[in-house]
């Protein structure tokens, strides 16, 4: 049998989906239900942010780095083809539908940490032609599977919160190493022609671990409690208990697809 | 001897030659595991592979690929072997913690029998190498 390459696989592939390409938006678009609604999975993993204390530059470093190394995410300089998991944006971009006249400059300017909202109805899932990226029912994570993912970037389109990266190039030269050129994890890097997001570290969750992002800002002083990260179907956890007792937001509500990151302060 | 009897003997030797790899092994020559291009486990590590080894060598890229669906969209992290073993399945943390030298184990064969898996361009080796 004639081998293919991935790429060669890739592009005929993606030729033949353009064909379907001016559809499945439409479709994505007239289904979300509105509100939140989390009956869909056994359990929900959130995380609540406390815009307070992330305005410490070093509890946010702490946390993009804890994750870059974790899940060996490559650092490119150039904008346009930048990797991102977990990014930094300010307050009047991320929550631009949310701002009027009279807020002052400096809550406009306020940093925000950003990433995957491993959304109720995630739109990102309905446009994926082969199932590779799909919401997990056992604990609602927006999953990726790199085995599938041809790059066809429909769910970069349809994201509404802008959470996913393209490999427009090999990472591998732009991913951190130690003095002896290892990676600092194995976790599997990407290829070229990949789309990656953050995935709410599932991975360490099997292991029974925390996200690495909610672990390092513990450690950094006064980011106890940046990030928490708990199960919003569960009443007693403590993303439950700080939603119900402490005024909240999340990111362009009125979409419906029901953001599971959740920020406060 | 006439010449019928001649050509017994010689398709007697023939028959001997050609089939030598299969009794040669079991005359003793080789060690098992029997092939010397490839670098096995120490023995002191593993003598046995998940499963046995002809199945092994016919059948380990279905396995990994269901290790992969499991892990990865079923969320099942674990597999039981036939003989009743528990392994994670892993691509990295258990194949080559066994098969260490992956250059002189599944390259090397892989390269012989032209086969070029793109695992490696995103799985790493156990410690991060590349
Ligand atoms: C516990 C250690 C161990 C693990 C884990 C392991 N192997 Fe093996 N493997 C071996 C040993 C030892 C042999 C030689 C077995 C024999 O000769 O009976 C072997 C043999 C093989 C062979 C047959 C080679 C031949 O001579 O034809 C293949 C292919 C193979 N392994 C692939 C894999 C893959 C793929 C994985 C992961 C899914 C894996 N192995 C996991 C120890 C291991
Ligand atoms: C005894 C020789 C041999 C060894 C050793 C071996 N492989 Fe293979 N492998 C093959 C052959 C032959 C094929 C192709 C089979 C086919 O195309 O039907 C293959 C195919 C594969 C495939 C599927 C490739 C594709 O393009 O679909 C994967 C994945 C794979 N091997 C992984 C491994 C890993 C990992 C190891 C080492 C732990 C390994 N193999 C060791 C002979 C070997
Ligand atoms: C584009 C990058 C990429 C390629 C190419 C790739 N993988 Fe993966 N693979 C991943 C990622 C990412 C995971 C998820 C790791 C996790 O969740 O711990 C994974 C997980 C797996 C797993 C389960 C977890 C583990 O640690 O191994 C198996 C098995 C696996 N892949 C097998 C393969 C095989 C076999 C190939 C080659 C035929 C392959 N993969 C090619 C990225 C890739």
């Amino acid at each position: 049998m004639e081998k293919k390459t991935r790429r060669e696989f890739l592009k005929e592939a993606g030729t033949a989906a353009l064909g379907l390409g001016w559809a499945l938006p439409l479709a994505a678009a007239g289904c979300a239900p509105r509100g939140h609604n989390i009956a869909g999975s056994q359990r929900q993993w959130a995380m609540v942010v406390d815009l307070e204390k992330i305005q410490d530059p070093a509890v946010r470093e702490a946390a993009q780095k804890a994750c870059a190394r974790t899940h060996n995410i490559p650092h490119i300089p150039d904008p346009q083809e930048e990797i991102q998991w977990i990014r930094v944006e300010s307050f009047e971009h991320v929550f631009e539908d949310q701002i009027h006249g009279a807020m002052p400059p400096h809550e406009l300017e306020r940093s925000v940490l950003v990433l995957c909202n491993h959304c109720t109805n995630p739109p990102c899932v309905r446009v994926c032609p082969t199932q590779a990226t799909w919401k997990r029912e056992s604990d609602g994570i927006v999953m990726m599977d790199m085995h599938r993912c041809i790059g066809c970037r429909y769910c970069m389109a349809a994201c509404p919160y802008g959470s996913r990266s393209f490999n427009w190039r090999d990472p591998r030269p732009f991913i951190e190493t130690d003095a002896e050129g290892k990676f600092l994890s194995d976790f599997p890097t990407r290829t070229r022609g990949v789309v990656e997001k953050c995935n709410f570290c599932a991975e360490r969750l099997r292991d029974g671990l925390e996200p690495a992002c909610v672990e390092a800002v513990r450690e950094v002083p006064g980011g106890e409690g940046a990030l928490v990260f708990g199960d919003l179907t569960d009443p007693h956890s403590e993303v439950s208990h700080i939603l119900r007792e402490t005024p909240s937001r999340a990111r362009r509500v009125t979409l419906g697809t029901g953001p599971n990151v959740f920020y406060i302060g | 001897m006439g010449d019928r009897g001649k050509a017994l003997v010689g398709l007697g030797v023939f028959i001997l030659l050609v089939t030598f790899p299969l009794w040669g092994r079991l005359a003793g020559g080789q060690p098992v595991p029997g092939r010397d291009d490839l670098v096995y486990p120490d023995p002191a590590k593993a003598t046995d592979c998940i499963e046995a080894r002809d199945w092994m060598t016919a059948n380990h890229m279905n396995l990994l690929n269901r290790w992969r669906d499991d892990l990865v969209r079923r969320g099942v992290t674990e597999y039981v072997s036939s003989s009743g073993k528990r392994y994670y399945p892993s691509l990295t943390k258990t194949c080559l913690d066994c098969h260490d030298d992956r250059d002189k184990f599944c390259n090397r064969c892989h390269d012989y029998a032209h086969v070029t898996p793109t695992c490696w361009e995103c799985h790493t080796t156990p410690g991060g190498g590349a």
